[in-house]
C-alpha cells in the first residue's frame, strides 16, 4: 500500500476518519472520503495516468474538474465497466477499482509511444491521404487496422446489471450550476417563492469556493446560503447531477449520477437517472474554465492548470509538486501560487506581462516567490514528469519571443492562459457568442429569451460581483414568472470579504518556439492530439472557416468537446489568419455537454419494456394453459400449444389439421376493432373503403379494403352494421393504429362536416375465432338466444346474443376458410368465455391453436395479411381489383390509376410450390426466371409454410404478370443463403378454392 | 354478466413494495369494475346535449380538456372536441343505462369501461413517481384537485385525474388494458426505489 506522499498535514474538505483503498493499475493505494480519484492519484504520488490518442504520449492529471482533457480512466470491472470515465470527476470510494486506457503493455511502457517518434507525419489528414490508395477500395482494407489502434477504452462486454431510470421535473426557475452566483441566483428566486431548481455538477454546492482554503472567509457566507436554501421548501437542490442539454422552450437534459459515487446502487435504487426538465425561466451560472497557455511540451505530465493546483491544494490538502512553476498571463493564477507557497512549495511565477499591480507584486514578494515578469516558458522537459522549463524574455504586445534565458527545475508547471465562460449550453441554443477584448474571453452576446446569464459565466471577475450578479440575475427570473421580487434582495446573514479585484490579462494564447530552438510539439487539443502545427496545416489546406477546421483536425471533437482548447484554437487560428477573434467566429455546440451513458438513455426500456408490452384478455389463461408465446408487434400472443414432448412444427400442424377436420379457437383480441357511429357512418365508411358499406343491410358483415390516397393499400378487415349508424370495424392487429389515426385525421381535416363519431374499442373487446366443421355446433351448445341454422345465421351474418351470461358480438366470417365464428365479448369476461368455450369443447374435439397455425392456415386460403399488405401493394396486386367500386369515388380512387400502378407486369399475389419435390421456401426469397438470377427479378416470396392440409410446403408470393403464368416453373433464390428452389406458380388458394367449407 | 376480471389479476400482490419498512412513500391500488363511458356529440348541437346531461348529473359539464367535474361519486372529463367520458362506480345504473338509452337525441354512447384498468396513486412521493414517466406538471398550484392530462408513461397511452382530497396527493391513472400489465411492472418496478405499498384492490 503506497504512502500518501503528496498529502498535507492539515486543511482540506477531505474527511481523513473515512480512510479510503482503492486499485488503480492493480496495485492499490489509499485515499480519503471526499477525494476524487484524482487528488487521490496525486496524493499518492501517481502522476502519469495515461496515453494520448493518437501519439501514446505520457499524460498526466491536467484540470480538477469536467475539463480535465487526460486522466480518462475505465472504472469498475465486469458488466460495471465503464470506460472514458473522468478520474477528476469521479468520487473516491472503498475499493474501488480504475485502470488506465489505451496502452500496451503497460501504462509505463507503451509499445504504441513509439508512434510519437513519427508525430510530424502523423498529422492531421494523415489517415485520408494516406490510405486512399493504392488501389480503389484500400481504406476499406486499412481501416479496421487503423480503427484497432486508434480509439478509447474498450467496452464491458457482460450485461449492465444496474437499472437506470427517466424522470420529469418542472420549475419556475432552474439555475445550473451551484457556485457563489448559483447559490445567489437561487436564493433570490426562492425567496420571492418561485419553484426554483438548483443544478450542481458536483457532490457538493459552492463552485469555486470549495477551491479555496478551509475555514476562509467566504465558508462562512456559504454555509449560510446553502443552509437557507435547504430551508426553502419551494427550492429543489439537485447534486451530483449534470444539465448536458438545452433544446426548444426552456427543455433541459440533466444526468443524475444517483450511485456512481458508491460501490454498487443502493438497495431498490437506479445508477443513474436522466431527467427532461421543463422551466419557465433559466439561470446560467455556469462558471468559467481556465485555459491553458500552448507552448513546447506542454501536455507533460506535471503540467497542470493553475486553478487545478489551486484546487487540490485546497480542497483535497494534496500537494501536487514541491517545486512550483506557474505560468500566467492574467492575475488569476497567483492564488494558486500564493496558496501553494502557503503550504510549503518552492514557487516561481513566470508572467508574460512586464509588471503586474502593486497589491499583488506586494503580496508575491511578501510570499517570497521569485516573480519573472515580461517572461514565457517556451518549453517543458521531462520524459513521464516535468524537470524543468526554459524560460525566454517575451513581449506579450507584439508576440515575440528571445532566446532561452533560464531553465527553472520544478516538478509542477501550473498554468492560466485565462479564463473562458461555460456558455455551451447558451451555445446549444444558436446563442451567438461576442469576443470581449478587455477580458480576452467569449461572453453571451444575445441571450434567447427566457435564459439568463449570471456569475463568472457572465464574466463578472470577483465573488461579490459574482453572488450580485446571481441575486440580480435570480430575482429577475422569478419576477418574470410572475412572482414578487423578495423585500430583501441580495441580504445574507454573513458578508462576503473584501478582496482585491484579479482581472488584469494579456491576451496570449501561444508562445512561438525561440529563435533556433528547434521543433517543439505544442497541443492544443490534449484529448485528440491536435496541436499547433495541425492548425496551421489545416489553414494552409484551405481549411479557413472554423467549422472547416474543426473537421479537418478534429479538434474539439473527443468526448471533452474542447473545453480547454476550443478558445485557445480559435484564437491561435484568427492569429495565423491576421484576423480579430471576433471574425473568426465560433463551432457550433451540440449536446451532450458531458457524456451521457447509454443505460441512462436508455432506462427502464430494455427487455421486454423495450416498448411496452399488449397482452390479450386471456393472457393468463393461455400461460396456464401451457401456450407458447410470440410477440407480434406491441403483442404478446400465443404462438402454439404444445402437447408435452411436442415440436412447434408438431404442435401447429396438429393445431390446423384439427381446424380442418373439427373445430379449434383462437385468440384474436388483438386484432384492431374501432366503433364507428353517427347518421353519416355509412357515407364515412363508403369514401374509406373501396368497397360500398351503405348497402350493408343490418346484421351483416363485409369485407373491406382502404387504401392511402396514393392508391396503395392500407389495410383490410371486417365491418359489421349493427344498427342503422353504428358500425363495428376490425382491423389487422398491425394496422390497428395507422388505421385509427387516418379515420380520425380525415373526419378532423377533410370532412368535418360529416357526423361521424370513431372510438378505438381494441381494448374494450376480447375476441375468439372458433374455426372448423364442427364450430356451428359448439357454438350453438353454448348460445341460447341466437338461431344459428346456416339459412338464419349465414356466411358474413353477425348477430348480437349471450353465451352463458356474458353478452357477445357474434359475427360468421373466417379467415381460415372454414366454417368459423368471431365471438366478442367485454374484455373483462374474455377468460371466461375463453372457458366456457373451452369447458364445451371435447364433446367437438376442439383443439386451441396460435397465430403459427393461423398463419398456415390463412396461406392454404390464400388470405392477405401484413407480409401481402407491405405499403407496397395495390388491390390489384393482390388478386381484388373487383373490390373497387366503380359506382363512388373513395380514398386512392384517383392516384391508383396510375399508370405505374395499372402496369400489367407488376408483381401479382399467386400461390407458390416447389417444382423439384417437397422443399421449404423462404420469405423473402426473389422469384427470378429460371437461370437469370440479376437485378430485382419478377417478384418475391412473402409467406411460407408447410401446410398440414396437403402434406407440403407452399408459399404466397407476388410475380409478375401473377396468374397468367399459372404452370410455369421459376427460380426462387435466396442470396444470403445461395439457395436456389425451382417453383410452380398456381392459385394462391391451395384449400377450398370454390368457398364450400366455409359457406357450409 | 359476470364478474370483471382484472387485468392485473395475475401480477397484482398486496404488500410492501422496496424499503421492507418505514412509512410507504406511495401506496398504490386497483380501482376495481369502474364503470367508464363515453359519451359524444356533434358541433352544432353538443352544448344542448350537455345541458340535457347536466341535468341527468346534477352537475355542470367541464368546459375544457384541463378540468374534470367531480360530482357524486361520478367524474366527467371533456377528453376531445364534443367528446365526454363519464366514469363513475360499477353499480352505477345511470351510466349503464346510457349505453342502451343514449342521454339525448344527437349523443353517441361508446361503452368503454373493460378497456381501462384503474390504478390510484397516493402518497407524499405519488407525484415523483407518476414523473418518472409522465410529462405533465402535477404540482397542485398548476394541476390541482381535479385536472386530468391525457398522455403517455412510459409509451403507454394514460389518463391520470387528481382525486380529492384536497393537499393530499392522490392520482387516478386509466391505463387501456392491454398495456395494464407492462405498466403496472414498470410502476412498481420504479416504485421501489421510493418505498411504497400495495393495498387491497379497492
Amino acid at each position: 500500500m503506497s504512502e500518501q506522499t503528496g498529502r498535507l498535514d492539515r486543511g482540506g474538505r477531505i474527511d481523513r476518519s473515512r480512510p479510503m483503498s482503492f486499485v488503480f493499475d492493480g496495485r492499490a493505494y489509499r485515499g480519503f472520503f471526499g477525494d476524487t480519484l484524482a487528488s487521490a492519484l496525486l496524493a499518492n504520488g501517481v502522476h502519469l495516468v495515461g496515453r494520448s490518442f493518437k501519439y501514446h504520449r505520457p499524460r498526466g492529471i491536467y484540470a480538477a474538474g469536467v475539463e480535465e482533457p487526460n486522466a480518462l480512466v475505465g472504472l469498475r470491472q465486469g458488466g460495471r465497466h465503464e470506460p472514458n470515465v473522468v478520474a477528476t470527476t469521479v468520487e473516491l470510494f472503498d475499493g474501488l477499482e480504475a485502470s488506465s486506457q489505451h496502452r500496451w503493455p503497460s501504462l509505463d511502457f507503451d509499445v504504441m509511444s513509439v508512434i510519437d517518434r513519427f508525430s510530424r507525419v502523423f498529422a492531421s489528414g494523415f489517415y485520408y491521404k494516406t490510405f486512399m490508395g493504392p488501389f480503389r477500395g484500400a481504406w476499406m482494407f486499412y481501416e479496421k487496422f487503423i480503427r484497432r489502434a486508434a480509439g478509447f477504452g474498450d467496452p464491458p462486454l457482460e450485461p449492465d446489471p444496474d437499472r437506470y431510470e427517466k424522470g420529469h421535473a418542472f420549475c419556475d426557475v432552474l439555475v445550473i450550476g451551484g457556485g457563489p452566483s448559483g447559490l445567489a441566483a437561487a436564493l433570490a428566486a426562492g425567496r420571492s417563492g418561485a419553484r426554483v431548481v438548483l443544478v450542481e455538477d458536483g457532490a457538493e454546492l459552492g463552485g469555486a469556493l470549495l477551491s479555496r482554503p478551509q475555514g476562509g472567509d467566504t465558508d462562512a457566507w456559504l454555509a449560510s446560503a446553502v443552509g437557507e436554501l435547504k430551508g426553502l421548501p419551494n427550492v429543489r437542490l439537485m447534486t451530483r447531477t449534470t444539465v448536458f442539454g438545452a433544446y426548444d422552450n426552456l427543455v433541459f437534459g440533466l444526468l443524475e449520477r444517483v450511485g456512481d459515487h458508491l460501490p454498487v446502487p443502493a438497495p431498490d435504487q437506479p445508477r443513474q437517472r436522466y431527467w427532461i426538465l421543463r422551466a419557465r425561466q433559466a439561470v446560467l451560472a455556469t462558471g468559467m474554465l481556465e485555459r491553458p497557455i500552448v507552448f513546447g511540451n506542454n501536455d507533460l505530465p506535471g503540467v497542470m492548470l493553475a486553478s487545478a493546483g489551486r484546487s487540490y491544494v485546497n480542497r483535497y490538502a494534496v500537494i501536487p509538486g514541491r517545486s512550483v512553476v506557474v505560468f500566467t498571463n492574467n492575475d488569476t493564477a497567483y492564488g494558486a501560487a500564493l496558496d501553494l507557497k502557503a503550504a510549503g512549495a518552492d514557487v516561481a511565477v513566470v508572467d508574460v506581462r512586464g509588471a503586474i499591480g502593486a497589491e499583488l507584486d506586494r503580496a508575491v514578494r511578501e510570499a517570497g516567490i521569485a516573480l519573472h515578469a515580461g517572461c514565457a516558458v517556451a518549453r517543458a522537459n521531462g520524459r513521464k514528469r516535468v524537470r524543468n522549463v526554459e524560460v525566454c524574455v517575451f513581449d506579450a504586445v507584439r508576440g515575440r519571443i528571445g532566446a532561452t534565458k533560464s531553465r527553472l527545475p520544478c516538478d509542477l508547471l501550473l498554468v492560466s492562459g485565462g479564463w473562458t465562460p461555460t456558455l455551451q449550453l447558451l451555445g446549444q441554443r444558436g446563442a451567438p457568442l461576442a469576443y470581449d477584448d478587455k477580458r480576452a474571453m467569449l461572453i453571451a452576446g444575445a441571450v434567447p429569451a427566457g435564459y439568463r446569464v449570471a456569475g463568472s459565466a457572465a464574466g463578472e471577475p470577483g465573488v461579490r460581483q459574482r453572488v450580485a450578479s446571481g441575486m440580480r440575475q435570480g430575482g429577475a427570473a422569478a419576477e418574470a414568472c410572475g412572482y414578487a421580487p423578495s423585500p430583501e434582495p441580495g441580504v445574507l446573514p454573513v458578508r462576503l470579504p473584501d478582496e482585491p479585484a484579479m482581472t488584469g490579462i494579456a491576451p496570449v494564447a501561444v508562445i512561438p518556439d525561440p529563435p533556433g530552438a528547434g521543433y517543439r510539439k505544442k497541443f492544443v487539443d490534449f484529448q485528440h492530439d491536435v496541436g499547433y502545427d495541425d492548425i496551421a496545416l489545416a489553414l494552409s489546406e484551405g481549411y479557413e472557416s472554423i467549422e472547416h477546421l474543426k473537421r479537418y483536425t478534429t479538434l474539439g471533437m473527443a468526448p471533452d468537446q474542447g473545453k480547454t482548447s476550443s478558445f485557445n484554437a480559435l484564437a491561435i487560428a484568427a492569429q495565423m489568419l491576421g484576423r480579430p477573434i471576433a471574425a473568426v467566429g465560433t463551432t457550433t455546440f451540440r449536446p451532450p455537454y458531458r457524456p451521457v451513458s447509454i443505460g441512462a438513455l436508455a432506462g427502464a426500456e430494455t427487455g421486454l419494456h423495450f416498448k411496452p408490452t399488449r397482452r390479450s384478455p386471456m393472457h393468463d389463461l393461455h400461460a396456464r394453459n401451457g401456450a407458447v408465446f410470440i410477440t407480434t408487434g406491441l403483442w404478446l400472443r400465443p404462438w402454439y400449444y404444445p402437447m408435452p414432448g411436442e415440436s412447434i412444427r408438431e404442435a401447429y400442424v396438429r393445431e390446423a389439421d384439427a381446424v380442418r377436420k373439427s373445430v379449434g379457437m383462437v385468440d384474436v383480441s388483438s386484432l384492431g376493432k374501432i366503433d364507428v357511429q353517427g347518421p353519416d357512418a355509412a357515407e364515412f365508411l363508403n369514401r374509406v373503403y373501396t368497397n360500398a358499406f351503405d348497402t350493408l343491410p343490418v346484421g351483416r358483415a363485409r369485407y373491406g379494403v382502404m387504401l392511402r390516397p396514393d392508391g396503395i393499400v392500407i389495410d383490410d378487415g371486417t365491418t359489421s352494421r349493427l344498427a342503422e349508424h353504428h358500425y363495428f370495424m376490425t382491423t389487422t392487429t398491425a394496422g390497428a393504429g395507422a388505421v385509427m389515426t387516418f379515420l380520425e385525421y380525415l373526419l378532423q381535416t377533410a370532412w368535418p362536416d360529416l357526423k361521424v363519431q370513431v372510438t378505438s374499442v381494441t381494448s374494450q373487446w376480447a375476441a375468439i375465432a372458433v374455426a372448423g366443421p364442427r364450430s356451428r355446433d359448439l357454438i350453438a351448445s353454448l348460445v341460447r338466444d341466437v338461431d344459428m341454422e346456416n339459412a338464419a345465421f349465414p356466411f358474413m351474418g353477425v348477430r348480437q346474443g349471450h353465451l352463458g351470461a356474458i353478452p357477445v358480438r357474434l359475427l360468421r366470417i373466417s379467415f381460415s376458410g372454414e366454417m368459423a365464428y368471431e365471438i366478442y365479448a367485454p374484455a373483462g369476461c374474455g377468460e371466461t368465455l375463453w372457458r366456457a368455450i373451452s369447458d364445451a369443447g371435447p364433446a367437438f374435439d376442439l383443439v386451441p391453436y396460435g397465430i403459427e397455425a393461423l398463419g398456415a392456415l390463412r396461406i392454404e386460403k390464400g388470405h392477405v395479411a401484413g407480409a401481402e399488405i407491405d405499403g407496397r401493394t395495390t388491390l390489384a396486386d393482390m388478386g381484388l381489383a373487383r373490390m373497387a367500386s366503380k359506382k363512388k369515388p373513395f380514398i386512392g380512387s384517383a392516384l391508383m390509376q396510375r399508370e405505374g400502378l395499372l402496369d400489367a407486369h407488376r408483381p401479382q399475389l399467386v400461390g407458390l410450390e416447389s417444382a423439384s419435390g417437397d422443399m421449404a421456401l423462404r420469405a423473402g426469397a426473389i422469384l427470378c426466371e429460371p437461370g437469370r438470377h440479376q437485378g430485382h427479378g419478377i417478384g418475391f416470396v412473402s409467406s411460407v409454410t408447410y401446410s398440414p392440409a396437403l402434406g407440403r410446403h407452399v408459399a404466397l408470393g407476388f410475380v409478375s404478370r401473377g396468374l397468367s403464368r399459372e404452370g410455369d416453373v421459376i427460380d426462387a433464390v435466396f442470396p444470403l443463403r445461395g439457395e436456389v428452389t425451382p417453383v410452380r406458380v398456381r392459385s394462391a388458394h391451395f384449400v377450398d378454392p370454390e368457398g364450400r367449407r366455409l359457406n357450409a | 354478466m359476470p364478474e370483471q376480471r382484472s387485468a392485473l389479476a395475475a401480477v397484482y400482490r398486496p404488500g410492501r413494495i422496496g424499503a421492507p419498512e418505514g412509512p410507504a412513500a406511495v401506496i398504490l391500488s386497483e380501482r376495481l369494475s369502474r364503470t367508464l363511458v363515453q359519451v359524444c356529440g356533434w358541433r352544432d348541437s353538443f352544448p344542448q346535449l350537455c345541458r340535457g346531461l347536466e341535468a341527468l348529473l346534477s352537475c355542470a359539464i367541464p368546459g375544457d380538456g384541463l378540468r374534470a367535474v367531480s360530482h357524486a361519486g361520478r367524474s366527467i372529463f371533456r377528453v376531445g372536441p364534443e367528446r365526454l367520458w363519464v366514469a363513475g362506480a360499477a353499480d352505477d345504473d345511470l351510466l349503464r343505462t346510457f349505453v342502451t338509452q343514449a342521454p339525448g337525441e344527437d349523443a353517441v354512447v361508446t361503452e368503454i369501461g373493460h378497456s381501462r384498468t384503474v390504478v390510484r396513486v397516493a402518497g407524499a412521493q405519488a407525484r415523483t413517481l407518476l414523473n418518472r414517466g409522465l410529462p405533465v406538471d402535477l404540482d397542485h398550484s398548476v394541476f390541482p384537485v381535479d385536472a386530468f392530462a391525457q398522455s403517455v408513461i412510459h409509451h403507454i397511452p394514460v389518463l391520470v385525474h387528481r382525486t380529492g382530497p384536497e393537499g393530499e396527493a392522490v392520482f387516478d391513472v386509466y391505463v387501456t388494458r392491454d398495456y395494464a400489465v407492462s405498466f403496472w411492472e414498470w410502476l412498481t418496478r420504479v416504485a421501489q426505489a421510493l418505498g411504497g405499498q400495495i393495498r387491497e384492490a379497492e
